[in-house]
C-alpha cells in the first residue's frame, strides 16, 4: 500500500505505514502488525531520531475515558454512610458526552478521619476527585490526596440553595443551616 | 440529576442576562445566524435544511393519496411527525417518539394548519373517498436549542418547495398524470420562540439557555403579522406584560425571518 | 436480484455507457465531510450519487443498560436508520427488519478495525441516518461511519472503506445506483481495510458464475481503493481547517 512516511510532521490517518520495528520502536498513537508500524489515530507523525521512536501526535480530539491518575469532576448521585457514587461528567478539561460512574469510599475521602460520608459530601454536590484505581471494574476515586480535591459546589440538604463556605463549616444563606463538607480549595469558583 | 449542575450555570447566565448580555455574545433579541437550504433531498417531494446557529433540522415532505378524515370529507390531510434521532444529541434515545418530539410535531403542525398555509380543500380528489395526504417529517440532526423555530421554518420552506404529482380519478381509480404541480400554499407561518430566564425574556434560546430557562413561549405569526398559534412550555410562568412585549418583538422577528424564506 | 422479465428499459447503451452516463468501472461522484455535527464526539457526512447519509459517534461512554458491558473491551453499538422521506414511498420511522440486519452487518464490518480492547466496559454508539437512499447505502454508510469513528479519536487499525459491484444486463459494473440494483442481475457489496488487506463485509444477492464473482470482487476492491483516497482527503480537509482556525 502507501509508502512509509519517514518525515516528522506528515499528516497521517489510521492505517498509514510509519516504518518497521527494525528501525523504530512504536510510540503513542501507533501499533505494530507483522513487523510494520502503523498509525492508529489521525495526526502528525513524530520521529524521535535520538530514541529511534516513531509516534503520532493527535490533531483531532482523542477519545477519553477515566484512567488511574485522571482528575475528574462529577456529581454525587447517591451517598451512603461509607461510600458515595459519583457521576463523572468531566475528565481533565474535557467535558463528556454522557457520564461514567465512580465510587468514593470514606477511607479515601479526606486526609483526616471522617465519621460518616455525609460529612464529606451529599447527593447533588459537585466534586473534583482523582481516580486511584480501576480494580473490580469500578473507578475508585479519592478526594484526600490534594487541597484541590473535594466538593466544589454544595447545596443545602434542607432548601437546596448553594452553601457558602465559612472557615470550617458550610452555611446556607437562605435557611441558615450549617453542614459539613470536605471542600476543595477553590470552592464555589471551579469550572464544571 | 443534571438539575444541580444547571443551577450553577443558571447563576452565570442569569447574571449576564440581567446586564442585557448572553453567554454567546448576542443581544437579548438577536437570533443566531439562520441558514436555509431547500431541495436537499431529491427523492422527497419537498425538503429543506435549516440551521439556526448549531441547531440543524431537516424536513422532508411526502405526498400520497389516502382517505380523508370522516369529519372533513372534502379536505386533504396534513400529517406532521418529528424524529429526535439519537445522533443529534447525547440526550436523545432510540425508541418511539417521546413527549418532546410529539410536542414539537404538534407545534409545527398547528402553525401550518391554523394559518391555513396549505389550502387543504384543493387537495380533494373524490369527496369522502380519496384525498391527497401531505406528510411532513421533521428530522432533528443537531440539537443546540430552539428546535421549534428551526423545525417550523424548515417545514415552511419544505412545503413551499414541495411538488406534488398531478392526480386524476379514472373510473374510481387514482391515476398519476405526468408532471408536477406545487402545493397550494396560501400563507407563510413563522414562529418566534422566547425563553424566560430570571424574569428576563430572550429570543432564540440556545441549548445552555434552554437548560436553565424557567419557561418557553412560542408564537407563530402568519404573513399578515397575525398570531396563529401559541405554545407555552416549561414549568415557569410569564406576566401579561411579558407576553404582550414578546408578541410585539415576535411579530417583528418572524417578519424578518419570513423574508429569508419567502422571496418576493 | 434474479433476472426478471422486465419491460426493456436499457440500463447500458450500445457504447457501454450506463443509465447515468458512467463507464462500467466508474464510481458515482463522492463528497465526504468530517466533523459536521457539534454534539457528537465524532461525525461524518457522505454524498455518493444520490445517497445522502449522516453518522454520529458517541463514546466511549458508560454502557446502558449496564449488563451489556463487556469486561475486556468496548461494546460497539450501531443503529442504521432511514428517514421517512429518504425513499420514494414514505417509510415508517419504526425500524424495519432490513434496517436491523444492516445495523448488524455494518457493525461487524467496522468492529475489526477498532481497538475496542482499549476501552473495557464502555460502549461506543454509532448512529447512521440515511437522509436519502440510493443504491449502495450500506457501502456509503460504512465508508463514512469509519471516518466518524476516526473523528471521535478512537484508535483504529485502518479506515474501513466499502463499495459495491455487480452485474447489469450481462455486464459487470461498479458502484450500482438504485435502478441498477433493482433491475440488475447481481449486487455484491464489499468492505475492506486496504492497509491490512482485510475484507470485513461481503454480501451478495443475484447470480454470478465463479469467474464473474472473482472479477466482481476485484472490481469492488478497486472501487474501495479509489474511495480510500477520498476518505483520507476528507480527514485531511478537517485537519487543515482546524489548523487555520488555530492560526487565526
Amino acid at each position: 500500500m502507501s509508502k512509509p512516511k519517514r518525515k516528522s510532521g506528515v499528516f497521517v490517518t489510521p492505517g498509514d505505514r510509519l516504518g518497521v520495528i527494525e528501525e523504530f520502536s512504536p510510540g503513542p498513537g501507533t501499533y505494530v502488525r507483522q513487523g510494520t508500524i502503523y498509525a492508529k489515530i489521525t495526526g502528525r507523525s513524530l520521529i524521535d531520531l535520538l530514541n529511534k521512536e516513531v509516534s503520532v501526535y493527535p490533531v483531532i480530539r482523542t477519545a477519553v475515558v477515566p484512567r488511574t491518575g485522571s482528575i475528574v469532576i462529577g456529581q454525587v448521585a447517591q451517598t451512603q454512610n461509607q461510600t458515595a457514587n459519583i457521576s463523572i461528567t468531566k475528565i481533565g478539561k474535557r467535558a463528556l458526552n454522557g457520564e461514567f460512574t465512580g465510587v468514593l469510599h470514606i477511607s479515601d475521602a479526606s486526609p483526616v478521619y471522617q465519621e460518616s460520608m455525609f460529612d464529606v459530601c451529599k447527593t447533588g454536590d459537585i466534586v473534583r476527585a482523582k481516580v486511584v484505581s480501576e480494580a473490580n471494574r469500578t473507578f475508585h476515586l479519592s478526594t484526600a490526596l490534594d487541597r484541590m480535591l473535594g466538593v466544589i459546589y454544595a447545596f443545602c440538604s434542607n432548601c437546596g440553595h448553594m452553601l457558602q463556605w465559612r472557615r470550617t463549616k458550610m452555611r446556607c444563606p437562605n435557611c441558615g443551616r450549617i453542614e459539613n463538607r470536605k471542600v476543595a480549595s477553590d470552592y464555589g469558583k471551579g469550572e464544571i | 440529576m443534571a438539575s444541580v449542575m444547571v443551577k450553577v450555570k443558571q447563576k452565570q447566565i442569569a447574571q449576564l442576562i440581567a446586564h442585557g448580555k448572553r453567554l454567546d455574545g448576542r443581544e437579548p433579541n438577536d437570533y443566531r445566524p439562520i441558514k436555509i437550504e431547500v431541495g436537499v433531498i431529491e427523492k422527497a417531494e419537498g425538503s429543506a435544511r435549516v440551521k439556526i446557529g448549531n441547531t440543524e433540522v431537516l424536513v422532508g415532505t411526502k405526498v400520497d393519496v389516502g382517505e380523508p378524515f370522516p369529519d372533513t370529507p372534502e379536505e386533504g390531510v396534513l400529517t406532521v411527525n418529528a424524529e429526535l434521532v439519537p445522533l443529534a444529541s447525547p440526550s436523545f434515545e432510540t425508541g418511539p417518539p417521546d413527549e418532546n418530539s410529539i410536542e414539537l410535531a404538534r407545534i409545527v403542525d398547528r402553525g401550518i394548519r391554523e394559518s391555513k398555509a396549505i389550502a387543504t380543500e384543493e387537495l380533494c380528489l373524490e369527496p369522502g373517498k380519496k384525498v391527497i395526504i401531505v406528510f411532513i417529517d421533521v428530522y432533528v440532526l443537531n440539537h443546540d436549542g430552539n428546535l421549534i423555530d428551526a423545525s417550523a421554518l424548515a417545514a415552511l420552506a419544505a412545503i413551499m418547495n414541495t411538488k406534488m404529482p398531478k392526480y386524476e380519478i379514472v373510473n374510481g381509480e387514482v391515476k398519476k398524470k405526468p408532471g408536477y404541480i406545487p402545493l397550494p400554499i396560501r400563507n407563510y407561518p413563522v414562529p418566534a420562540t422566547f425563553a424566560k430566564i430570571n424574569g428576563k425574556m430572550i429570543v432564540d434560546p440556545w441549548l445552555e439557555e434552554e437548560q436553565v430557562m424557567d419557561a418557553r413561549l412560542t408564537m407563530t405569526f402568519d404573513k399578515d403579522g397575525n398570531i396563529c398559534a401559541i405554545q407555552k412550555g416549561g414549568i415557569g410562568h410569564f406576566t401579561v406584560q411579558q407576553i404582550l412585549d414578546a408578541a410585539k418583538i415576535g411579530q417583528q422577528k418572524s417578519a424578518d425571518i419570513r423574508k429569508l424564506v419567502v422571496k418576493e | 436480484m434474479p433476472a426478471k422479465a422486465q419491460e426493456k428499459q436499457k440500463l447500458i447503451d450500445k457504447e457501454g455507457k450506463r443509465i447515468d452516463g458512467r463507464n462500467p468501472d466508474e464510481l458515482r461522484p463522492i463528497k465526504i465531510e468530517v466533523g459536521v455535527l457539534s454534539n457528537a464526539d465524532g461525525s461524518a457526512y457522505i454524498e455518493q450519487g444520490k445517497c445522502k447519509i449522516l453518522a454520529g459517534v458517541y463514546g466511549p461512554r458508560e454502557t446502558h443498560p449496564k449488563h451489556l458491558a463487556l469486561p475486556d473491551r468496548a461494546l460497539l453499538q450501531c443503529r442504521y436508520h432511514m428517514a421517512p422521506f429518504s425513499v420514494e414511498e414514505r417509510k415508517s420511522p419504526a425500524p424495519s427488519r432490513r434496517e436491523i440486519e444492516l445495523s448488524k452487518v455494518i457493525r461487524e464490518a467496522l468492529e475489526p478495525a477498532v481497538f475496542l480492547e482499549y476501552y473495557p466496559r464502555t460502549s461506543i454508539d454509532l448512529f447512521i441516518e440515511v437522509l436519502q437512499a440510493d443504491g449502495g447505502t450500506r457501502g456509503a454508510a460504512i465508508t463514512m461511519a469509519s471516518l466518524a469513528l476516526a473523528d471521535a479519536g478512537i484508535p483504529m487499525k485502518d479506515l474501513v472503506v466499502a463499495c459495491a459491484a455487480g452485474k447489469v444486463e450481462g455486464k459487470l459494473v461498479l458502484d450500482l445506483s438504485d435502478a441498477e440494483d433493482k433491475l440488475g442481475e447481481a449486487d455484491l457489496p464489499v468492505a475492506y481495510m486496504p492497509t491490512i488487506d482485510a475484507v470485513t463485509l461481503l454480501q451478495m444477492d443475484g447470480n454470478l458464475t465463479l469467474e464473474e464473482f472473482e472479477q466482481t470482487v476485484n472490481m469492488a476492491l478497486n472501487g474501495c481503493k479509489q474511495i480510500y483516497k477520498i476518505q483520507k482527503e476528507a480527514l485531511k480537509a478537517k485537519y487543515v481547517a482546524l489548523k487555520e482556525v488555530a492560526e487565526e
